[in-house]
This record gives C-alpha cells, sequence and structure tokens, in this order.
C-alpha cells in the first residue's frame, strides 16, 4: 500500500518534473531569442551611429575626460609587459595606466620594472576603501603616466579597490592585466559617458586572442584558434556579447560588465564602498550593487554595454581549466544574485528587479539544475513508460536545433555588425562549431556549472589558476 | 507530433541563418570590392583636382547615378580631413548629389538622419544650413547634437543663437563635451554665452556649462559675472564653474571672493576655492591654505598643497613630508609633481 503510494508520488513527480523542464526550456530559449532580435536592431543602430560621428571627431574635440586603468595583476609574468605596452598604444589624449602587483610569487615586478624602467614615486590615495598593504608605488621613467603600485596578495577584487583609491580622473576603467585593449577602445567606451552624463558604468566586448596574430601588444591579424575548446569560446563569446548583452541593454538592463573591461565612475564605486573581496563574482556583484545603489537613491543612472570597444583576452584550451573557470563564474553568479536578494521580483528596482535578476536568477542560476535533472527524468520517463521515446527525441531534437539556431543567429549578428574573422574558412568553421557544441561540450559546460553550485554550498572561495600561455607573436608565426 | 514540427521549423531556421551568415559574409564582401573599385576610380581624379592639375568637375564624369550616394560617403572622408580650399573642392564635388539626400532628413531611421546632416554639414554650408538648423528640432537627441555640433563652428555665427536655445536639449550630455563644443564656436560666441551666463531663467546646468566654454575662451570679460555669481547664486555646478574662471582668468581682487567660496560647507566648492586662491593668491593666503591641508576632504587638502607650492611655501610641504602622518606622501607628491 505505501509502496504503491510512493510509486504513485514518483511518478507524479516524475510527470511535473518534466512540465517544469519544458517550462524552463521555452523561457530559456524564449529570452534568448527575444534577445537575438532585440540585439539584431540595436546593433543595426549602432553601426549607423558610428558612421555618424567616428571615433577619431570626438578625439579631436578637448571634451574627452581623463580616464584611468586599472589592470590587477597576480603572477602574469609571461603576459604582463605585452599588455601593458597595448595599454600605452592607446589613442587617448589623457589617461594614467595603474599596474596593480597583487602580490605576485613570480617575476611580474621584476619584469615591469625593467622593462619600463620604474622607480620609486610619490602617490597619495584619495579615497579610503579597505585594503591590504600596499607596499610601495613605482612610476616609469619612460612613460610617466605608468605606475605600478606593489600591494600585499589580497585579490582581485582587493588590487582593484587599491587602484580605486589612488585613482585620480573622475572615470576609471578596470581590466584584466591580461587583456589587450583596442587602441580605439577608450574613445569608443567613454562616448557612452558623454553621450548620457547620468551613465554610472559602462562594458565593452570581450573577443579572444588565442589564434590572432599579435604584434607589440597590438592584435594585427585576427585569425580562429586551432585548439576545438578555445573555437567553441569564441562562439560563446560572440553569443553572450553580441546577442545577451546587446539585447539586454536594449531593454536598459545591463546587469554584468566583464571583468576583463569596464569601465566606472569612480565617484559611484566609491559611493559603494568598492569591490567586494569575498566573493568570485566581484564585477557582477558590482554592477548589481550599483543598480540597486542608484535605484534605492532615486538617482537617475544608466548601466551601458558599448558594442564595439574590444578587449581581447586569453581563452583556457584545456578542460580543466576552464572547468574551473565556469565552476568560479556560476559561484560569482550565485553570490552576486544572493547578495542582493531583495532585488528579485521587487517592483521598487524597476525593470532590473522584475525583469533581468529573476532572469539571472531563475533561468541562469537554476539551469544546470534542471536541465541536468531533465536528462536523468526524461530517460526515467521512457523507462517507466511515462512518455514515448519519440517525444522525448523530439524535444531533444528542438533542443539541439534551437540551440544551433542561437549560434548561428549570433555569426549573423557579427556578419552584420564587426566582421571580425575576414577568412571565410573561420566564418564556415564557426558554423560547424555552433553544430559541435551541442554533442558533448554542452552537457560537460552544464555539469561544470552544476560542478560550481556544488562548490558554493560547499563554501568554496578559490579563484582556481589559469595557465597562461602569452601571446603567440606575428614575428614568431612569420 | 508539435515537438516534431517544432524541430522541423528550427531545423529550417537553423539553415536560414546559416544561409543568412554567409550571404552576409558574400554581400559585405561583394560591397567591399564594390567600395575598392569605386575608390580606385575615383582617387586619381579626386587627387588630381585637389592638386590644382583638374576642375572639381572632372570627376562627375566618373560618377554614375547609382554610385552616388557611395560618392558622398567617398567625398565625406576627404571632408574631414581637409581644411580651406581643398574642403571647398569637396563642396563643389559633392553639390549635384547632396540634393539626394535631403529626403533622408524627414525620414528613416535616427541614425540614417543624423547621417545625412553629417553630410549636409561637412559639405553643404551655407546653402543647406536652413535644413541642418531644423535638424536642431529632430525628436532625436543624437540628430540634434549633431547638428548643433556642425552649426556651432566659426563661419556659421547666425546660427549660434538657435543652438544656444536648444542647449536645455543637450544637458543629459557630459558637461566638459558641451563646453568645449561652446568653446569650438570661437570668440564671437563670447557675448551669448555671458548672456547665458547671467540669465537666472536659464538652468543652473546650463549657465554652468556657458561658464566653463567662456573658461576654455579664456574670456576676460566672464570674470566680472562670475564674482557676480559668487555673491548671488547657490549651485553647486555654477559657483564651481564660476570658480575655475576666477582661477584662470582672475587676480588680485577677486581673491576676497574667492576667500569666502574657501569656507563653503560644500567639498567641491571649497576644493575648487582652494585651487583658486593657490593660482591668484599671494602669501596672504598661505595660512588659509595651511589651515586647509587637515580639510577632511582629499581634494580639498590636495589643491591645498598644490597652492602651497605654487605660492612659494615649499618649506610646509617639506616639513610634512618628513613626517610619519598621513599627509606626508601626500606632500611628497606635491612636491615631486
Amino acid at each position: 500500500m505505501i509502496l504503491d503510494i510512493l510509486g504513485r508520488l514518483a511518478l507524479g513527480f516524475l510527470d511535473a518534473f518534466n512540465i517544469v523542464v519544458i517550462f524552463y526550456f521555452v523561457l530559456l530559449n524564449g529570452t534568448y531569442l527575444w534577445m537575438t532580435f532585440l540585439a539584431f536592431g540595436a546593433l543595426r543602430r549602432y553601426a549607423l551611429r558610428m558612421s555618424s560621428v567616428d571615433a577619431s571627431e570626438l578625439m579631436s574635440t578637448a571634451g574627452l575626460p581623463p580616464v584611468t586603468l586599472i589592470a590587477p595583476a597576480y603572477n602574469e609574468e609571461p603576459t604582463c609587459v605585452e599588455s601593458t605596452r597595448s595599454l600605452l598604444t592607446l589613442r587617448y589624449p589623457s589617461y594614467d595606466i595603474l599596474v596593480i602587483n597583487d602580490g605576485s610569487s613570480d617575476g611580474t615586478l621584476a619584469r615591469m620594472m625593467k622593462a619600463f624602467d620604474m622607480e620609486v614615486a610619490a602617490r597619495a590615495p584619495v579615497s579610503t576603501i579597505s585594503t591590504a598593504e600596499v607596499r610601495n608605488v613605482y612610476r616609469s621613467r619612460i612613460h610617466p603616466n605608468l605606475w605600478m603600485i606593489d600591494k600585499e596578495n589580497g585579490g582581485k577584487a582587493d588590487a582593484l579597490n587599491t587602484g580605486i583609491n589612488y585613482c585620480r580622473t573622475p572615470l576609471f576603467c578596470a581590466m584584466d592585466a591580461d587583456s589587450l585593449l583596442e587602441p580605439e577602445a577608450l574613445t569608443r567606451i567613454v562616448r557612452s559617458f558623454l553621450e548620457d552624463s547620468s551613465t554610472v558604468a559602462a562594458g565593452g566586448v570581450i573577443r579572444i586572442v588565442n589564434g590572432c596574430k599579435v604584434r607589440s601588444g597590438i592584435v594585427e591579424e585576427v585569425r580562429l584558434p586551432k585548439n576545438f575548446l578555445a573555437r567553441i569560446q569564441v562562439l560563446e563569446y560572440l553569443r553572450s556579447f553580441l546577442a545577451g548583452r546587446m539585447g539586454w541593454d536594449a531593454l536598459d538592463s545591463t546587469l554584468i560588465i566583464s571583468g576583463a573591461f569596464g569601465m566606472f565612475s569612480r565617484s559611484h564605486v566609491v559611493a559603494v564602498g568598492g569591490y567586494l573581496h569575498d566573493t568570485v563574482g566581484e564585477d557582477m556583484e558590482l554592477v548589481v550593487r550599483l543598480h540597486r545603489h542608484c535605484r534605492e537613491q532615486g538617482e537617475k543612472y544608466r548601466v551601458a554595454f558599448v558594442p564595439d570597444p574590444v578587449a581581447w583576452t586569453e581563452c583556457p584550451e584545456d578542460t580543466k581549466v576552464l572547468g574551473r573557470q565556469r565552476d568560479r563564474w556560476q559561484r560569482g553568479l550565485m553570490e552576486s544574485l544572493w547578495r542582493n536578494r531583495v532585488m528579485i521580483l521587487n517592483p521598487k528596482y524597476g525593470r532590473i528587479g522584475m525583469l533581468a535578476v529573476p532572469y539571472y536568477f531563475f533561468l541562469e542560476v537554476l539551469g544546470p539544475v534542471i536541465e541536468s535533472v531533465g536528462y536523468v527524468t526524461f530517460i526515467a520517463a521512457i523507462l517507466l513508460g511515462r512518455a514515448s521515446s519519440m517525444y522525448v527525441l523530439a524535444f531533444l531534437a528542438v533542443a539541439f536545433a534551437l540551440g544551433i539556431a542561437l549560434s548561428f543567429a549570433a555569426v549573423g549578428l557579427e556578419e552584420l555588425s564587426f566582421r571580425r574573422y575576414p577568412r571565410l574558412r573561420d566564418l564556415v568553421t564557426l558554423l560547424f562549431i555552433a553544430i559541435a557544441e551541442n554533442i558533448g561540450y554542452r552537457q560537460i559546460s552544464i555539469w561544470w556549472r552544476l560542478r560550481g553550485m556544488i562548490s558554493k554550498f560547499r563554501g568554496a572561495k578559490a579563484w582556481g589558476a589559469m595557465e597562461r600561455k602569452g601571446f603567440a607573436s606575428a614575428e614568431e608565426d612569420d | 507530433m508539435v515537438l516534431s514540427i517544432a524541430a522541423g521549423i528550427l531545423l529550417v531556421t537553423s539553415i536560414s541563418f546559416a544561409i543568412l551568415a554567409l550571404c552576409l559574409r558574400l554581400l559585405n564582401e561583394a560591397k567591399t570590392r564594390r567600395w575598392e573599385r569605386l575608390k580606385k576610380r575615383w582617387e586619381p581624379a579626386m587627387l588630381e583636382v585637389l592638386g590644382g592639375a583638374a576642375e572639381p568637375e572632372a570627376i562627375f564624369d566618373r560618377v554614375d547615378d547609382k554610385d552616388a550616394h557611395f560618392f558622398l560617403a567617398f567625398l565625406l572622408g576627404y571632408a574631414r580631413l581637409l581644411r580651406g580650399d581643398e574642403q571647398d573642392m569637396v563642396r563643389v564635388m559633392a553639390a549635384p548629389y547632396l540634393p539626394l539626400i535631403l529626403p533622408k532628413l524627414e525620414r528613416g531611421t535616427a541614425e540614417s538622419r543624423g547621417n545625412a546632416v553629417l553630410m549636409l554639414a561637412r559639405m553643404g554650408m551655407p546653402q543647406y544650413a536652413d535644413a541642418v538648423a531644423g535638424a536642431l528640432d529632430d525628436e532625436s537627441p543624437i540628430v540634434a547634437m549633431i547638428a548643433a555640433r556642425s552649426l556651432f563652428r566659426p563661419g556659421h555665427e547666425e546660427h549660434f543663437p538657435a543652438v544656444l536655445e536648444h542647449l536645455a536639449r543637450f544637458t543629459g550630455w557630459s558637461r566638459s563635451f558641451l563646453a568645449s563644443m561652446l568653446a569650438g564656436g570661437g570668440w564671437n560666441t563670447a557675448p551669448l554665452l555671458r548672456g547665458i551666463m547671467r540669465n537666472r531663467n536659464e538652468r543652473p546646468l546650463v549657465r554652468a556649462v556657458a561658464c566653463d566654454a567662456l573658461r576654455e575662451l579664456n574670456d576676460l570679460d566672464s570674470v566680472p559675472v562670475a564674482v557676480e555669481l559668487l555673491v548671488d547664486e547657490t549651485d553647486r555646478e555654477l559657483v564651481a564653474g564660476s570658480l575655475r574662471i576666477l582661477k584662470q582668468l582672475g587676480h588680485r581682487e577677486h581673491v576676497s571672493a574667492v576667500r569666502l567660496m574657501a569656507a563653503s560647507r560644500d567639498p567641491v566648492i571649497r576644493a575648487t576655492a582652494v585651487s583658486a586662491l593657490g593660482a591668484i593668491g599671494g602669501p596672504p593666503e598661505i595660512p588659509l591654505l595651511q589651515e586647509k591641508l587637515d580639510d577632511p576632504f582629499f581634494w580639498v587638502s590636495l589643491e591645498a598643497a598644490r597652492g602651497l607650492l605654487s605660492l612659494g611655501d615649499t618649506s610646509t610641504l617639506e616639513r610634512m613630508a618628513e613626517t610619519e602622518g598621513p599627509w606626508s606622501t601626500l606632500a611628497t607628491q606635491v612636491l615631486t609633481e
């Protein structure tokens, strides 16, 4: 009798969960499709807008505000000099570069000091966000706008906060020390602050540098990487930035600005207390907190996404490192949303509280659980005769076809807008990758995110090391 | 059944997206090839015209009707780079084709309207000045801004009042950007800007922008207006703008007005006033600046230290630099700046 009841309950749960999976699938992919269509219109408008006022014309105006680039560096010996050189080639009238050596245990400090002929210099902090102790401040004799702040290790957020304390300009650009900014990147991203003075933060696009030819810190030729995993990530980034973030920006609901490249109003970030130390998702958490702060203060503000300032970054090429990165991203997402959970479905926070935060919470955070359990319950449903195998296969076919369609659309958006991959071969490869990633990679990726959730509940705080290969130079390739 | 149909539809959609991406690539490549071909055809003639070896009309034979928009885009690139007589030649070459883009001002997206305004402003002035001025009332702020930036340049003084009347539309833009745009109008704009600065019915932000533009123009006549504003106004941006004018253009006789502001409760006004004292003050201001070194607001301390340096009181800074206190780095920094 009891067994019979339990059996019925289990079957009921199975049926119910399968409905949840279908509901989740429709909602998630419906949002993706919606974002893609919004991005289509927004990118087209943006491209036309760019032709109306070009970057060089903007450069000629004296109204460009001075900015500070803050680049935290922890054990970045292979790439730090080249990255810094790329920062020195930026076309912008007035900017400081603050490289924050976050207690590196390798030769980052020595290499920087030698390459840029740095000497001890005086520079007073202008704000007092709590950070680990600063050991020394250095300034380059060759490039007076290049500074290096050597501090005790405290993590990326702590290094960024140190940079903010030493930032004297109204705007600062937070980036990774291993990212390469394009020469026009600052001018392009600062436009959003010029065109709307209520802008408190703006994010640019991150692209994968693996496979590209780099000379003196400048990406000279864009090519797809040879590594399969890196190729998949190129596609993921296209989907995420050109379709996802552009779409959310069209709704004025940008919630994520990548830690690899974003510009912020210093006063606003200081007002909210800077980056949080005890999270691995400090970049997203800061943006969510900025939204929360401005909404609570009743302040008119904007957080923007700008699709053409580009930062190039190296991506992991093996599953172990990539898995750790995705694990960390999932934990970061969960922490950011949990800390600001008061915003979820709270009308006080407008469309951020009613749309963007719930989307990330219910669909992106819970997604891996629903999707992975869904695979199990679908199989169980077939075995127990609760669903026909044809039905399940058709459902999976729909899921795969939709995944492929969204990826193809992202490649289409790239072709419509920036066309960074000039070789036809690369374009066709991207289309093949869009199909191939659905078998195997998608499932592994869910597992990584699920693992991230588990490690979050276990209280993990680690970042996981990223092995840097350094940028392949054009000379080497030639 | 429903799912199978959905899968089929999605499959077709996917294939369509892939074909679309490939078609876009082929289309873009064809467009690039066409653009290159046209440039090759026009560039030699263009260089001959600019070099004085041929008349501007010589290029018209090389432009087919269907390529007129490409030709205007081609000329716009030169119009942006060239000045003086050479820019005039570009205007002559553009003249027959500009009427083609007039209809674009009335329809299409904001971006295409903006592009049309830009072309007319760069290559069609003064003939199309009214059309460009009309764009100041365009519903899109970006189109209105392109028109304003195009009109607020030396040589178009008759349109300055119209742009200034619309200035309140642009207060969402960065103040420094607007000030820079207004200063780009040159000396003839100064009387108008002083009028805005004085006008109490105008929005404080607009008046502050006028202050900054006059400062960029080094307009000495704005100094008495700035002093008046220090007495009569309380808006932070406006008072700070006036103080910045006095810092750059004022002298000893304005110190008393600035000293009052150094006691303001607003830290931004205090810092700007202290900075101005360092620039226009003299030895009597040294004790006040020394006192301001202890201001709780960092920027006031920094400006006070810089002021002491510019007034020659390095001994205070050197003493501070030798202490263990929090201002030691600040003093060293200022001494080495």
